[in-house]
Parts: C-alpha cells; sequence; structure tokens
C-alpha cells in the first residue's frame, strides 16, 4: 500500500476482535487503507463482512484492537475519550442510514449541534447552518421538525449536518439504504457534487450500483480486504 | 453558559411535550423535597439556631447530680449558687433563676403570667438591652429591696397598651407593690417562655440545701473550652462536698450547652431520626425520577449516540441530562417550597399552645433556603447521574445501527429494578414508623380514663407567698373557695386537686410501716397528689373502699391517705390496705406515719402512658398547697360556661387572684399530648407520601417494562401463550422485587420502631399487628402497580407487536 503526502486516512494492520461472553469474534484482521485528500472511496461486501465496524474505527466511534490508525497526519488510535470526541467533531461528518436526526430538534438546530460542541459562536452558527442547508436545498425547511420532512429530505438535512462543520472527511453508512430509488439517487448526486467540490467521502455500500459512483472501492469480506477496484466512472 | 441555556431551553421543549412525565416527576420532587425542607426547618428551629443572642453558643447551663443516688440532674441550691459564683473561674459571671406564676393585677383585672425570679446579673451575661428603661441592678436581687419588675413585650403590648409612659409606675405583683423598670424587646422570653421577670429576692434558709432551687446558666470566658468549664465545676463541687458532706456529699456538677437543658437527648433524637426519615422519602422521589429518567435515557439512547457521534464528550452528555433533573428539581423544590411553608404553618400552630420554649423559631429562613437549595442540587445529582452515566455510556456504534426506536440496546432494566426495591424498602420503614404512630394515636383517643374528660372544667389558681405565707392561710383560702364552687348553683360537682389525671403528678419516697428498706434507694417511689373533699366525685369515679377526705380530716387530727388500686395491689397485694400506714419521705424523714381510709381507682397519675401508677392522696388540709387546680362539673351546658361564675368565685375571695389554664381537662389532656399527635401527624404523612411514590415507582417500571417487551409478548402469543401465562410472567417480575424490598424494609422498620420508642404510645416498636397491617397494604398496593402492566401486556396483537420496530 503507498501513501502520499495527500494521504488523510491511513490504517496499518488494523483489526478488531468482540469478545462476547468469551467468545472472540474477528470483525477485522489486518486491513490496511489509505484514503487521500479529495477521494470517494465505496467500501463494499456483504453483511456481518466487517463495513460498520471499519467505519466506527474511521469515525472515531471505536478504537482498533490493534493495528495503527492516522487521520491527517495523526497517531488516533489510542487517544482519550475526550480526545476522540474532538477529533470527531472536528475532522469528522457523518451520514447515516437512519438518518438520526433527533426528533425534538428542528431542522436548523439539527444541524447546528456540532457547531455547538465546537462552541463556535451564535452568528457563525448560523451562518454556516444556513449555508449546509442552502447547499443540500434544505434551507426553506430550517424551521420544521424531523418528522414533518419526507425520509429524502431527512437525508439532506442529514449531509448538512455532516458538511456545516467543514470536516476533513465524511463518513456514509448506507446513505440510501432507508430511501426509495428515486430519493436514493438524489442523495447520491448530493454526494457526488461534495465530492466534485473537494469533499474526502467514505461509504459503505452493499448496492454494487452506488459503490459506482466512488472512484475506488474496497470489498470486505470476514473482515480482511479482498479486492480493491477503480471505478471506470473515476 | 450558552450551552447550559441551550441544554435547559432543550429540557423545558422535552419536558412540555411530555406534560405527564414533567407533572408526574415535579409532584414527585415537590413531596421529597417539599418534606424534608419542613423537616429541616424544624430541626433548625428547635436545635441548630440556638439563642438569639450574641455568641449564644457560649451559654451553658449549669446543674449538679449525685451518681450515687442515680440522680443525673438536680437543680442548685441557695447556698450553693454563690459559692459556684464566687469560686468559678471559667465562666464570664454566672446567674440563677426559677419560674413561677406571677398575678399581676393593679388596675386591670388580675392576670397570671409565667415569670421568672432571676438573678440581677442575667441580663448582663445574656448581653440582652431592654426596649424600654433599664433592666435589674446589682442589689435590688438582695433579700430586703424595693420590689421592682421587668415587663416583656407581649404584657406590655396586651396588658398596658404599649404604654411608653409605664416606666416607673407600680404594679401588683404576687401582691407586692411592683416598680417597672423596664420593658424587654419583642420575642426575649428567656428562659423559656417567660412573659415577666422579677428579682430574685430569696432569703438565705438556715439550713443548707433548704429552700427554693435554681437553674444556672454562665457565659464561658474567651478561650475556655465546655470540657474545661466541666473541669473546674466538678472540682468545686468536690470541694463543697468535703466542706459541707451532711448536704452535699457525692454531689457533683454538669456543664451543657443552655439549650440541651429544654431539648435533651431523646427529643433530639427523635427529630434527627425525623430528619432522617424525611430524607428516606426524599430518596423514594429521586430513585423514582431516577427510574422516570432512566426510562427516558432508553428511549432517548439513540439522540445520545447521534450526539456522541457529532463529537459531544462524555461530561458534555452527562451535563446536558443532568440539566433535565436540575429543571425538575427546581420546579418540584418551588412546588415543594409552598408545601413546606403549609407544613411548617401547621406545625406551628399545633405547638403554638404548648408554650414552647421561645427560641424555637420555625420557619423558611435563609439557612432553611439554603438548605433547599443544597437538596435540590443533591436530588438533581440523586436522580439524573444515574441516567446521565448510563445514557452516555452506551456502545454508540452498536445504538446507531440499531434499526429499532432506540430502546433495545438500552440495558437499564435491572438498575431500575434496584431502584424499585430501594424505593420499596424505604417505604415499608417509613410505613412501618407511620402505621406505631397511627396506632399510638388512636390509643390515646380510646384510652378509658373511667370519665369524661370533655366533661370536666379545670382552672388553676396560685396564691401568692407574700400575702398566703404560711399553711393556716392557704387551708383558710382553699377552704372558702371550696365551701363556695359547693354552693354555687352552676356546679354540679367540685373539688380541688393539686394535680389532674392524665397530666402527671410529682412523687416522694414512701415507707410501708413494717416493712424494712436497706437504703434510700430501696424505698419505694408514689405519684403524690393533694385532694380536697369530693374530687373524686367531681371526676364521677367511686372509690374502691373504704370513705373520702372529709370535715374531719384537720391540721392536728389523725393524719390520712387514700392509696390507689396499683399502690394497694403492690403494696398489700390481697389484703386491706385500710388502716395500714405509710410515711412520705426517705431515711430521714420527719413526715408523720399517714393512716389509709380508702382506696381510689387508678387515674393516671403519671399521666396518659402509665396506666397503673402507684399513687396517694393527700387532703390539702393536712398538706396545705399555694397551688391547687379547680376541678368542676357543670350543673348544665358546657363546662366553658363555668369559667366567668369561677372567676367571679375566686375574685370574691381576694381581688388580685386570677384563674389560668382554664380549659376541660379533654383540652388539657390534648395539650400534654401534643408531641404525639403533631410527630404522629408528620410521620403518617411521610408514611402515605412514600407509599405513593413507591407505587408510582413500581408502576412506572412496571410499565416501561412492558413497553420494552411488546416484542417479546408478541413472540409468546405467538408461540401460544395465554394471556394468564403472559399476566403471571409481569406479575412475577414485579413481585419478586416487592419480595425483596419488603424483607429489607421489615429491618429497617425494626430500626427505626426503636428509634422511635419515645413518641409511641402503648405500641411496641415491632408490633406485629402494625407490621403485617403495612406489609399488606404494600403488596396490594405494589400488585395492583403490577396488574395494570400486566394486563396491557395481555392485550397485545401478536401480529402489530412482530412488525413492532
Amino acid at each position: 500500500m503507498q501513501t502520499t503526502a495527500e494521504t488523510l486516512i491511513e490504517l496499518r494492520d488494523v483489526s478488531k476482535v468482540f469478545l462476547t461472553d468469551e467468545v472472540e469474534t474477528h470483525a477485522l484482521a489486518g486491513v490496511h487503507l489509505a484514503i487521500r485528500k479529495g477521494e470517494y472511496v465505496a467500501i463494499a461486501g456483504p453483511s456481518g463482512g466487517g463495513k460498520t465496524t471499519l467505519l466506527s474505527i474511521l469515525g472515531l466511534l471505536d478504537s482498533p484492537t490493534d493495528g495503527e490508525y492516522t487521520l491527517a497526519g495523526h497517531p488516533v488510535a489510542r487517544l482519550s475519550g475526550g480526545e476522540r470526541a474532538r477529533i470527531r467533531n472536528r475532522e469528522i461528518g457523518f451520514i447515516f442510514q437512519a438518518f438520526n436526526l433527533i426528533g425534538d430538534l428542528t431542522v436548523a438546530e439539527n444541524v447546528e449541534l456540532p457547531l455547538t460542541y465546537r462552541g463556535i459562536a451564535a452568528g457563525e452558527r448560523r451562518r454556516r447552518v444556513q449555508e449546509a442547508l442552502e447547499k443540500v436545498g434544505m434551507s426553506h425547511r430550517m424551521n420544521h421538525y424531523p418528522s414533518q420532512l419526507s425520509g429524502g429530505q431527512q437525508q439532506r438535512v442529514a449531509v448538512a449536518r455532516a458538511i456545516a462543520g467543514e470536516p476533513s472527511v465524511l463518513l456514509a453508512d448506507e446513505p440510501t439504504g432507508n430511501l426509495d430509488s428515486g430519493n436514493g439517487e438524489a442523495v447520491m448526486e448530493l454526494l457526488a457534487e461534495l465530492h466534485r467540490g473537494g469533499a474526502t467521502l467514505c461509504m459503505v455500500t452493499h448496492d454494487p450500483r452506488y459503490a459506482g459512483y466512488a472512484q475506488r472501492s474496497v470489498h470486505l469480506f470476514d473482515g480482511r480486504v479482498i479486492d480493491e477496484a477503480t471505478a471506470a466512472k473515476a | 453558559m450558552p450551552s447550559l441555556l441551550k441544554d435547559l431551553r432543550y429540557g423545558a421543549r422535552k419536558f412540555s411535550r411530555n406534560p405527564g412525565f414533567t407533572a408526574v416527576s415535579v409532584l414527585t420532587m415537590a413531596l421529597g423535597i417539599g418534606l424534608t425542607t419542613m423537616m429541616f426547618s424544624i430541626v433548625n428551629g428547635a436545635i441548630l439556631k440556638g439563642l438569639p443572642f450574641a455568641e449564644s453558643g457560649r451559654l451553658m447551663h449549669l446543674e449538679r447530680n449525685n451518681l450515687s443516688q442515680d440522680i443525673t440532674s438536680m437543680e442548685v441550691t441557695l447556698h450553693d449558687f454563690p459559692e459556684w459564683r464566687q469560686q468559678q473561674r471559667s465562666f464570664e459571671d454566672i446567674a440563677g433563676f426559677y419560674t413561677g406564676t406571677v398575678n399581676v393585677s393593679g388596675t386591670e383585672r388580675a392576670e397570671r403570667y409565667d415569670g421568672a425570679f432571676i438573678t440581677a446579673n442575667a441580663f448582663r451575661i445574656l448581653r440582652v438591652q431592654p426596649l424600654l428603661g433599664r433592666t435589674f441592678r446589682e442589689g435590688e436581687d438582695q433579700p430586703g429591696a424595693a420590689p421592682t419588675i421587668l415587663l416583656g413585650y407581649r404584657v406590655w403590648q396586651d396588658r398596658y397598651s404599649g404604654d411608653r409612659g409605664i416606666i416607673g409606675k407600680t404594679v401588683r405583683a404576687n401582691g407586692e407593690e411592683a416598680e417597672v423598670i423596664g420593658v424587654m424587646p419583642e420575642g426575649f422570653e428567656f428562659p423559656i417562655s417567660q412573659d415577666l421577670w422579677v428579682p430574685l429576692r430569696e432569703e438565705l434558709p438556715e439550713r443548707r440545701g433548704e429552700g427554693v432551687t435554681l437553674e444556672v446558666f454562665g457565659r464561658l470566658r474567651d478561650g475556655v473550652s465546655l470540657d474545661q468549664a466541666q473541669v473546674q465545676m466538678g472540682s468545686i463541687a468536690r470541694r463543697l462536698a468535703a466542706e459541707y458532706p451532711e448536704s452535699n456529699e457525692g454531689v457533683g456538677a454538669v456543664v451543657k450547652p443552655y439549650t440541651e437543658e429544654y431539648i435533651d437527648e431523646e427529643p433530639r433524637l427523635l427529630l434527627f431520626t425525623m430528619l432522617g426519615a424525611v430524607f428516606g422519602v426524599l430518596l423514594i422521589a429521586c430513585a423514582n425520577v431516577a427510574n422516570l429518567l432512566l426510562g427516558q435515557a432508553a428511549v432517548r439512547s439513540k439522540e445520545v449516540g447521534i450526539r456522541t457521534a457529532l463529537g459531544a464528550s462524555r461530561g458534555r452528555i452527562v451535563m446536558q441530562f443532568l440539566t433535565e433533573p436540575l429543571v425538575l428539581a427546581a420546579l418540584g423544590a418551588t412546588f415543594g417550597l409552598g408545601l413546606a411553608w403549609a407544613g411548617i404553618r401547621s406545625f406551628n400552630a399545633a405547638i403554638e399552645s404548648t408554650q414552647p420554649p421561645f427560641w424555637i423559631d420555625i420557619g423558611l429562613d435563609p439557612p432553611v433556603l439554603a438548605f433547599t437549595v443544597g437538596i435540590t442540587l443533591l436530588a438533581t445529582l440523586l436522580s439524573g447521574l444515574l441516567p446521565a452515566l448510563r445514557a452516555s455510556g452506551g456502545n454508540v456504534t452498536e445504538v446507531l445501527k440499531d434499526e429499532s426506536r432506540g430502546s433495545s440496546s438500552f440495558r437499564g432494566g435491572r438498575l431500575s429494578a434496584v431502584l424499585v426495591v430501594v424505593e420499596i424498602a424505604l417505604s415499608v420503614g417509613l410505613l412501618a414508623a407511620a402505621g406505631l404512630m397511627i396506632k399510638s394515636v388512636t390509643n390515646l383517643r380510646n384510652v378509658d380514663m373511667g370519665f369524661r374528660p370533655e366533661q370536666v372544667f379545670t382552672a388553676r389558681v396560685g396564691l401568692p407567698e407574700s400575702e398566703y405565707p404560711d399553711s393556716a392561710a392557704q387551708v383558710r383560702f382553699f377552704d372558702q373557695l371550696q365551701g363556695r364552687l359547693a354552693a354555687s348553683p352552676d356546679l354540679a360537682a367540685v373539688a380541688l386537686s393539686s394535680a389532674l389525671p392524665g397530666i402527671g403528678s410529682g412523687g416522694d419516697r414512701v415507707a410501708i410501716e413494717g416493712k424494712a428498706y436497706a437504703d434510700e434507694r430501696a424505698y419505694p417511689d408514689a405519684h403524690t397528689i393533694v385532694a380536697g373533699p369530693g374530687s373524686f366525685d367531681a371526676f364521677g369515679v367511686k372509690l374502691r373502699q373504704g370513705r373520702d377526705f372529709g370535715a374531719q380530716d384537720r391540721e392536728g387530727s389523725l393524719p390520712v391517705t387514700i392509696v390507689n388500686e396499683s399502690f394497694a395491689r403492690t403494696h398489700f397485694g390481697q389484703e386491706s390496705p385500710l388502716g395500714r400506714r405509710i410515711r412520705l419521705g426517705g431515711p430521714e424523714t420527719e413526715q408523720p406515719w399517714l393512716t389509709i381510709v380508702g382506696v381510689a381507682p387508678d387515674m393516671f397519675a403519671d399521666g396518659l402512658e402509665n396506666e397503673e401508677p402507684e399513687a396517694v392522696y393527700l387532703p390539702y388540709t393536712q398538706s396545705p398547697q399555694r397551688f391547687m387546680s379547680v376541678v368542676a362539673r357543670p350543673r348544665a351546658g358546657e363546662p366553658g360556661g363555668l369559667t366567668a361564675p369561677v372567676r367571679d368565685l375566686v375574685a370574691g375571695l381576694d381581688p388580685d387572684l386570677p384563674i389560668y389554664f382554664v380549659d376541660t381537662l379533654a383540652g388539657r389532656l390534648s395539650q400534654a399530648t401534643w408531641f404525639y399527635k403533631v410527630f404522629g401527624t408528620i410521620f403518617m404523612v411521610m408514611g402515605f407520601v412514600a407509599l405513593f411514590l413507591a407505587s408510582i415507582g413500581l408502576y412506572g417500571v412496571m410499565a416501561f417494562s412492558v413497553s420494552r417487551r411488546t416484542r417479546e409478548m408478541g413472540v409468546r402469543m405467538a408461540l401460544g401463550a395465554q394471556a394468564g401465562d403472559v399476566r403471571r410472567l409481569i406479575l412475577r417480575q414485579g413481585l419478586k422485587q416487592l419480595a425483596i424490598g419488603v424483607v429489607l424494609g421489615l429491618l429497617l422498620a425494626f430500626g427505626l420502631g426503636s428509634l422511635l420508642r419515645i413518641i409511641l404510645f402503648q405500641v411496641s416498636p415491632a408490633d406485629p399487628v402494625t407490621f403485617v397491617s403495612i406489609v399488606t397494604v404494600l403488596v396490594g398496593t405494589g400488585v395492583l402497580a403490577c396488574l395494570i402492566p400486566a394486563r396491557r401486556a395481555t392485550r397485545v396483537d401478536p401480529m402489530v407487536a412482530l412488525r413492532y420496530e
């Protein structure tokens, strides 16, 4: 695996073992992965292959049992919970399959949330929220609650929340999994547009159609990278 | 701060969307915080605050003891006091007083007040200034000094309409013309609840140890500790014992904080026990809210996951989750303060007639409000910390991946169950206490006195020593009064008695003729009551044997006595005591032998608590008294109608003599037993609040558990489970918690019961009937709290449940 000065994410020999009732489950085993700045990578593979575990480690929601993880040149595999939260807030934007908007917050408040944790001043927060919602075409719904939106609209808001903090990388976990094909296509177009604008994207998907949007696909099976392919489109 | 405001706003929005949850949580907190605040204000007002004087913590009470005779507390004799004062170096000075009746007459109707006969230096030691005029000067407290008097604020207002010109005028006090030298400020009622003060002008009796005895207090010098003062006073007492062995052998000195003399160890223990118990209620309330929040946290685990994924640290999540119970606790505290205010008002009203010590000032003052703020924060932590830690400690990846509505990833069930067990255990303890108190109050109401106390009129008459200096004058007055009362057309039956049934009376050592006693401690004790002829008739009871006192029982005639049944049974067994002789006093008594002429029924001579006290009655003609109670039954109408005729009859004999303590005997008994009723009521409130909260808690946990297990219920029913099976499953879960809680609670109840011994009336601290009853009530309520969710579980449609996300 080659790394360059532009490498944003680098995993070296990362493994993850879950211990449940004294039974070891190897979710990831010896994974090497590098993602360059501005790259769009899809992680594909069957259920149980380790996609979500890999995304959790990339998103600093979990730590590897073994191996090294470097994000923007800094080792991040063995950080404290607080330090991980700080980096997550600044460097990573999440987009989930189930949107994961907070039902009691308005659209604007949901998008504002990561900025609040960063201690950004209120005026600046408002500006960034407005900008992010405009990017995804949802600024006209900023005072609505998630329950008042369609699934596709909710996912657009979730994308706005992910990009509002201007993170280094966007991690998307089956972003179209809960959407019909029309809305799914629209969200994929939105992500592609963000990529074209310079965003680094890493998306977990099991749908080959959507994996095709990425420049590169990494196939996981039983916790190991079994194949890497560069998309023709990319 | 902006984050806090944001969290507060978010919390408020959540609560407004969930009014049921909010109302239950706020009510729960209000009950817990309100009761705890009320109880703390009582403890603060009665114990912690102390006397309202400068550096009052240095004011000490001094007394004597004689441990060789098992006497732990004795007042100081007129002979010992000046020697103590002269020899001691631990105190700036010491002062003495005794309290008693001061009849004030002159310009208006005679009125009786609680007064203090006090040394002149007392006010200097207390560091208190008069509102008007001056306090006593040295020398005004010497025998033969011109009589002076200091008025209390209330007397000045009520009797003299706040006349500032009263200073320098004379009033009649206990039959003497006394100059009013000052008025004390409002609220000053030292030493206990005194209305006015006269100088102590006692002649020193010839024989050491005779005469009135004094309560003594002093202010510790700077740098002297209580222990050091105790050591010095002890050595002075030993010196006096060596010098005057006849009167002082074995006599020691005791120094203790002033307020401890009037609220001693047992009431203190009771009050702190009650404060502890009320904290139990607060704990139940917090456990309840914690359980409700745990339920919320379970539902919100996905929200926490999202916030974590977006960069919120665990500390930040915990802070947010603590903000919500803070809002609930603050709202609860606001309503709780209202409850506490109402409770304190009722408590103050209930104790008003008991004339509590003047320094007892129970209210919502700054220390109490600070305490409320403290327990509000404590309640926030107690109720919010566990849910916050639990909510923030979940597996984020799992939660975010979870397709369900966020509850299945949360494992708070066991914690909730533990909290409910704690609630039930605390409730059993508090309910047991409440049950014991209910039984005490019921027992009090059901005491059969053998007559109807509500039909008996009572009033007290006190003869001033200056006007009635000798026995003959005292007997003459009461003879005349007895005659006039008997002749009154308003009175059906009348008597004079030194003590009233159920209120308690003094006692003395007794010797039975023909029996030998090894030493003073071997002499039996008996209550002594001085009465006039016809007193048993006035109460409507019949003598069991012999005769009543009569005209033949005079000074110089055969000294006689009537004993009660318990006395007769204890000392004479089956034999008739009539004609046998007894003598009052210990081995060195000079009292005459008294011939028993009658046996009376037991009439609660030791108060209501003791049904069978040994008591002896003496005729006032042979044992003259300065203070007697008039006991009468009306010929027609209510006993209250006798106030005017009895007052007029007394005034007809001596216009300077007021009557006081005017009430029915039932009223006097009610005053004497306020302790049981007031504290019993508080415990009852605590018990019922605990039951209410524990029931809500159990219901909440069971209902939440059922809602979490909807899919499981659907699967079970799809697999063929009947409604009864599902109901049993839910009930079994609830009953297990109930059983563990009840067993732990019973252990707590036994401990609490023994601490409450002093306020239990004819009830064992481990009364089985009470314990079985409260367990039945709690289990019944608990089963009901489980049954509703259990029934709901049986209504689950398997198809719907299996589709349930």
